[in-house]
């Protein structure tokens, strides 16, 4: 096959691979913390969606401008969720967590579904132009949400390695025990970092509405392949989640162009299986 | 009269109300609720066999309940054969299912264990999508309708499966307390509790485990065929959706641990999400799972012993 042709082949696959990384940054921070994963984080994105939608049609307010109403509301509803909700299961057996996102995840969508309908919305605020470059095909709103992804990652990078705060969520997701004697209020760590995880849910819920139609049920894929891409990158690993988002999007660019598109999942639940059973610090996490 | 007369007595005296029902009922809309409660409650006991009793969090129990509604149903399209036949191959091949899938499962452990099996669930997913010649695809089979042929699993009233998911319900609770009694009921506990103290004392946790899961996927593919031929239809999303993987799990969460937690989770909740869904239509099937999802929520917060926990603190309180 002609290299051009493998070339689009990654393209595609490193701008899907955007929006995985993403949706994943936020669900890494809150695993690395608290080493829980929140199953619910898609439906989170998806609350954030229908915010931005909302926002535009009613107010008329710009979806790319809707991140500051996004950002500190879904930081707010994190910290909440932390506060009164997770802090009280954390003590309890580990399925705890998993079992009350569930129920997260069913209330959520399902609170969609019947206050807004099971029907598709389309948000028409940017007009999706691809255009040619080097005789690629790039897709503009999915080259900015690529670009988005990559931002993000540095600007948490330089949050977690040069603020006050920053290190003591590393600290904690460390060692927990060395960090609250150190000094770090690991409560107040715990409600920050779920806090900025959500935000961060609602954050890629606002920048993905232009790519995606809407319904109560477009969170799932997200929460799956979130999950995916923290297991591959490693719980907590921030360039990991990166990296791994992109490698899961290229994955599947090939599988659905080589296999059937029907398909094109399959490679990323194989490799979730496998790196479950050899690896469940994930390729860029550190063994506990 | 010891307190053991009085159990069986009081069992007996509710199996003989639950087999009258019908006798009394003629309301097929209140029947369907009846059928699904005893549903959801053989779903959750079938899954404590691994889920409770052995502690593994299982997310692939849709699995085994797609294999058991795809087989009866592929079988009866195909060759004929009638899904009373066909739902012992689906349940064989659950089994067979539940032990390929339990030796690399089984090496992981709690949440790692959870996602894990998810995994798989969305992957046989996939494949049911895929191979669409055998399974229909993304569209699913509907069951050919043949009538009212008891002999072919079909029934034109609402009785007579109220009267096969009652009896279905009856095994497992029965199977379930034969096993909670059993040696191999606490073999299964002592996993639970400790796996490496369990191991320590000479306790085979591997073999175990997988006579656990052999034996629930035996007994949930069962209802698969039970669901395929009362709905006459069977497709990905009723088999392997979100919404069927998570079911065994929550319900078996919101009635409690142990025997009757299963049927008490079921009775409470399925009543009222039905008769939402019957009072106010179809539109309020959502209002009804939006109130399942939040019961989860609290009762996860509030009372980690389920509904049984609380009524035995209700009850304890009233005797002292």
């Amino acid at each position: 096959m002609s290299s051009e042709l493998t070339a689009q082949i990654l393209v595609q696959g490193l701008m899907i691979g955007g929006i995985y990384a993403l949706a994943a940054t936020g669900l890494t921070l809150i695993a690395g913390v608290m080493n829980i994963i929140n199953i619910a984080h898609g439906e989170l994105m998806m609350l954030a969606m229908y915010t931005t939608y909302f926002l535009y049609t009613i107010f008329g307010v710009d979806p790319l401008l809707s991140v500051f109403v996004t950002l500190p509301l879904f930081f707010v509803i994190g910290c909440f969720l932390q506060r009164f909700c997770i802090e009280r299961l954390l003590t309890g057996p580990p399925m705890s967590v998993i079992i009350f996102a569930a129920g997260l995840l069913f209330f959520a969508q399902n609170f969609a579904a019947f206050w807004w309908t099971q029907d598709f919305k389309v948000l028409r605020g940017y007009a999706t132009l691809t255009f040619d470059f080097m005789g690629l095909k790039f897709t503009t709103t999915r080259l900015a949400i690529l670009f988005a992804a990559i931002l993000v990652t540095v600007l948490l990078y330089i949050f977690l390695s040069k603020t006050r705060m920053g290190r003591a969520i590393r600290a904690t997701s460390q060692n927990i025990e060395s960090a609250a004697l150190m000094g770090v209020n690991v409560k107040r760590v715990r409600v920050i970092a779920f806090g900025l995880g959500v935000a961060l849910a609602g954050l890629a819920g606002s920048l993905l509405i232009p790519v995606y139609y809407l319904y109560p049920a477009v969170g799932t894929p997200f929460s799956v392949m979130a999950l995916i891409v923290v297991f591959l990158g490693g719980m907590g690993s921030v360039f990991g989640a990166l990296i791994g988002g992109l490698a899961l999007g290229i994955i599947e660019a090939f599988t659905g162009f080589y296999l059937a598109l029907e398909l094109k999942d399959i490679a990323a639940f194989i490799a979730f299986i496998i790196i479950l059973l050899v690896r469940p610090w994930g390729l860029f996490g550190r063994k506990e | 009269m010891t307190s053991k007369r009085i159990k069986i007595l009081l069992l007996l005296v509710g199996l003989a109300v639950l087999c009258a029902v019908p006798l009394f009922i003629n309301d097929p809309t209140i029947l369907h609720i009846f059928i699904y409660t005893f549903f959801f409650a053989y779903f959750a006991a079938a899954w404590n066999v691994v889920g409770s009793y052995a502690g593994q969090p299982s997310l692939g129990h849709a699995i085994f309940f797609g294999i058991g509604g795809y087989t009866s149903t592929i079988l009866f399209i195909n060759y004929g054969i009638t899904p009373w036949l066909g739902m012992f191959v689906g349940a064989i091949l659950a089994a067979l299912a539940a032990l390929a899938l339990g030796f690399p499962t089984f090496r992981v452990r709690g949440p790692f264990f959870a996602f894990i099996t998810l995994a798989f669930t969305l992957l046989i997913s996939l494949l049911f999508i895929y191979f669409h010649e055998y399974t229909g695809g993304a569209t699913g089979l509907p069951v050919p309708l043949k009538g009212d042929e008891p002999l072919l699993f079909q029934f034109n009233s609402k009785a007579p499966y109220y009267y096969t998911i009652l009896a279905f319900f009856i095994v497992i609770m029965f199977v379930t307390y034969k096993v909670e009694k059993s040696k191999f009921g606490y073999y299964l506990l002592a996993i639970r509790e400790d796996e490496d103290a369990a191991k320590a004392v000479g306790i085979h946790v591997f073999k175990y485990k997988m006579i656990a899961a052999a034996l629930s996927a035996f007994l949930t593919a069962f209802l698969g065929t039970f669901y395929a031929q009362y709905t006459r239809f069977i497709d990905p999303h009723e088999a392997f959706g979100l919404w069927r993987t998570f079911q065994p799990m929550l319900i078996s969460v919101l009635g409690g641990y142990g025997l009757w937690g299963p049927l008490v989770g079921a009775a409470i909740l399925t009543p009222i999400n039905e008769s939402i869904i019957i009072i106010f239509g179809g539109r309020y099937a959502t209002f009804g799972m939006m109130l399942y999802g939040l019961a989860v929520m609290l009762i996860m917060l509030f009372m980690p012993k389920g509904i049984v926990g609380i009524l035995k603190r209700v009850y304890t309180h009233f005797r002292s």
